[in-house]
C-alpha cells in the first residue's frame, strides 16, 4: 500500500494495517506529549482512508474488521487519558446513538471518544436505538445536542422518525440534532430535518462546541 | 445427468435452462411447515417432489440449503420456527484454543442423516431431471462455529489456527458430500457466502483452496460441484474458477454483465434474480421484467443458467415463482 496524501505517519500505519506500527507510534506520540485528542484525530484519518479503500474494493470486510481491531487496541491506551479530560465536564452534555435498524458503531465510538476528550459529557445509547430512546436520554441528561449515527441508507427513515419524535415531545427548540456517518451529507441532513451534518468526527466536535457554548 | 446436460448446453445444442434455488416455498404447496421440512428427510423429499411436479421447466431440484445443519453436527444449538430458516444460536468456538479441541463429527450426526435420506429418496424417485444436494462451504461453516468477526480477525492475526479450523470443516464436508454422492444424486451446490466478504488473496487462501479439495474429492463424470458465492464476487471470479467446480453460482450483489465475460466457456454459471427484493417482495410483473432482462443480457452466453441469486426465503409467493417460469418459457419460445 502506497503513501496516501495528507495522512500522518500514524494515520498511514493504520491505513496500511500495520498493527505494530500503530502501537509504537501511539506510545511515541504520548511520550512526546501530544494530546490523546490529537492522536485520535490522526487515527480517525487513517480509518477514513481504510473506508475509502473499502469503497474502492481494494480492502474487503476482513481488512475493515482488522483496522477496527487495531483502532480499538489503540483506544484502550488513549481512552483512560481522555476520561481525565472528560471528568472536567466543562463542555456540556451530548446524547449520541446509532439509529434504529443500524448496528454499526465504529464511527459513533470515534465521535464519543473525541467528544469526551474535548470535555463533553456523552450519553451513549448504543446501536439500533429507537427514536423514543433518544428523546428519553435527552430529557434525562438535559442534553442540548443529540447525535444520530448511521452507516446504512436504509436507516434514513429511522433518523427522520427520531427527529419527528423530538418535535412531538416539544423539544425541538431546546435540542439541536446532528447527523453523521459515511452515507450522510448536507442534503440528507435537510431531508431528515436535522440541524447539523458532521462530515467526520472532528466536525462533530466543532458542532458540539458551537452548540454547547 | 447434469454433466450430460452441461455438455450439450455448452455445445449450444439446447436453449437456456432455469433453476431457482428453493425448497421453502414448497410449504405453500404441501402444507408441510419449515420445521418438519428441515428435520424430517421424508417430509423434505415430499417438498422436493412437489416442486418438481409444480415447475416442469425447472432444470434441477435440490435438498434444502439449510446452512445450520452442518454446524449443528459440530455441536451448535439451532433455533427452529415455521417462519424462518433455522439459525445457529450459540458458538462452539469461543477462542483460538477451542479449535484444537474441536472434534470432527461423523456423517449422520444431528440432522445430517435426514438430509442424506431426503437426497436418497429424491435421487431414486425423480428421474426426469437433475437432483442436487446442498451443503455449506468450509469457511462459511467455520463462520458459524465461531463469531464471524473473530474468524475474520483470525484470518489476519492467527492464520495457522484458522487453517486448522478449516481443515476440520473440510474433512467433515467432504465426507458429508460423499454420503450425498453415494445416495445417488447428480451433484452438490456448496454455499460459500462468507467467501464473498474476503479479498481475492484471502479468498484463495482460506476458501478456494479448501473448495478445490472438495472438488478433487467429489467431482467426476457422474457428479458435479456447483460453488455458490452471493457476495461481491467480481474480483473473486478467478479464484472461484480455480476451484475446478463445474458450476459457479452468483448472487444478486453482482452485475451478471460484468461476471459473464470472466467465466470460461466450459463452465456453467448461474444467477441471479434478486431473491428478496424481487422474488419475495415484488409483484409477478416485477419478476417477469427481471427475468426477461437477465435472459436478454445473457443471450450470448450458452453456458448461462437462469437462477435466483440465493435460496428463496420463506413467504416467497408461488405466484412469483410461476411468473419466473412464465417469463423463462416466453423467452424460450421467442429465442
Amino acid at each position: 500500500m502506497g503513501e496516501h496524501d495528507g495522512l500522518t505517519e500514524l494515520g498511514q500505519a493504520l491505513a496500511d494495517l500495520d498493527e505494530g506500527g500503530v502501537e509504537h507510534l501511539v506510545r511515541q506520540h504520548l511520550d512526546q506529549g501530544l494530546s490523546p485528542e490529537s492522536i485520535i484525530i490522526e487515527l480517525s484519518a487513517g480509518m477514513a482512508e481504510v473506508g475509502e479503500l473499502f469503497r474502492r474494493e481494494e480492502y474487503f470486510l476482513t481488512e475493515l474488521i482488522y483496522s477496527g481491531d487495531i483502532f480499538k487496541n489503540a483506544m484502550t491506551v488513549l481512552q483512560p487519558l481522555c476520561k481525565t479530560a472528560a471528568d472536567r465536564k466543562d463542555g456540556g452534555v451530548v446524547v449520541i446513538g446509532t439509529v434504529q435498524g443500524d448496528i454499526h458503531d465504529l464511527g459513533k465510538n470515534i465521535v464519543v471518544t473525541l467528544l469526551e476528550c474535548a470535555g463533553f459529557t456523552v450519553v451513549d445509547i448504543g446501536v439500533d436505538a429507537p427514536a423514543q430512546r433518544f428523546v428519553e436520554a435527552a430529557i434525562e441528561s438535559q442534553a442540548v445536542l443529540v447525535g444520530l449515527s448511521m452507516l446504512l441508507t436504509t436507516a434514513f427513515d429511522a433518523a427522520r422518525e427520531t427527529v419527528a419524535a423530538f418535535t412531538q415531545a416539544n423539544l425541538r427548540d431546546k435540542v439541536k440534532i446532528m447527523i453523521g456517518g459515511s452515507v450522510t451529507n448536507d442534503s440528507v441532513r435537510q431531508d431528515i430535518g436535522a440541524d447539523f451534518w458532521g462530515k467526520d468526527a472532528t466536525a462533530a466536535v466543532e458542532i458540539a462546541r458551537e452548540v454547547c457554548q | 445427468m447434469l454433466l450430460r446436460w452441461a455438455q450439450t448446453i455448452i455445445a449450444g445444442a439446447k436453449p437456456k435452462s432455469a433453476m431457482p434455488i428453493m425448497l421453502l416455498p414448497a410449504s405453500e404447496l404441501t402444507g408441510i411447515g419449515i420445521v418438519e421440512m428441515v428435520t424430517d428427510g421424508e417430509k423434505q423429499f415430499a417438498c422436493i417432489e412437489a416442486l418438481s411436479r409444480r415447475f416442469p421447466s425447472m432444470l434441477a431440484v435440490h435438498t434444502g440449503m439449510d446452512l445450520s445443519v452442518e454446524a449443528e453436527a459440530f455441536g451448535c444449538r439451532v433455533r427452529f420456527t415455521d417462519n424462518e430458516v433455522p439459525s445457529v444460536e450459540n458458538l462452539v468456538i469461543a477462542g483460538m484454543e477451542d479449535i484444537e479441541r474441536l472434534t470432527v463429527p461423523p456423517v449422520g450426526a444431528a440432522r445430517t442423516s435426514e438430509y442424506v435420506w431426503a437426497a436418497r429418496l429424491a435421487g431414486e424417485a425423480i428421474r426426469d431431471r437433475t437432483v442436487l444436494a446442498g451443503c455449506i462451504g468450509p469457511i462459511s461453516l467455520a463462520g458459524r462455529l465461531m463469531d464471524t468477526s473473530a474468524l475474520m480477525l483470525a484470518l489476519m492475526k492467527h492464520a495457522a489456527q484458522a487453517h486448522a479450523l478449516l481443515e476440520k470443516c473440510t474433512t467433515f464436508l467432504i465426507e458429508y458430500a460423499k454420503a450425498f454422492k453415494t445416495s445417488g444424486v447428480d451433484g452438490i451446490i456448496v454455499a460459500e457466502p462468507m467467501a464473498g466478504l474476503l479479498s481475492p488473496d484471502k479468498c484463495e487462501a482460506f476458501s478456494s483452496r479448501y473448495m478445490a479439495r472438495m472438488v478433487d474429492a467429489l467431482q467426476d463424470e457422474h457428479f458435479t460441484v456447483i460453488l455458490h458465492n452471493c457476495g461481491r464476487t467480481q474480483k473473486l471470479v478467478g479464484s472461484m474458477v480455480n476451484t475446478g467446480a463445474r458450476g459457479l453460482h452468483f448472487g444478486n450483489a453482482v452485475n451478471m454483465n460484468k461476471i459473464a465475460p470472466l467465466i470460461p466457456a466450459d463452465r456453467l454459471f448461474f444467477g441471479n434474480v434478486d431473491p428478496v427484493g424481487v422474488l419475495r417482495n415484488g409483484l409477478p410483473d416485477d419478476v417477469e421484467r427481471s427475468v426477461m432482462k437477465l435472459l436478454e443480457d445473457m443471450r450470448p452466453y450458452d453456458n448461462f443458467i437462469l437462477s435466483s441469486g440465493c435460496d428463496l426465503p420463506p413467504g416467497t409467493p408461488l405466484a412469483n415463482i410461476d411468473a419466473f417460469f412464465r417469463a423463462f418459457d416466453r423467452f424460450q419460445k421467442n429465442a
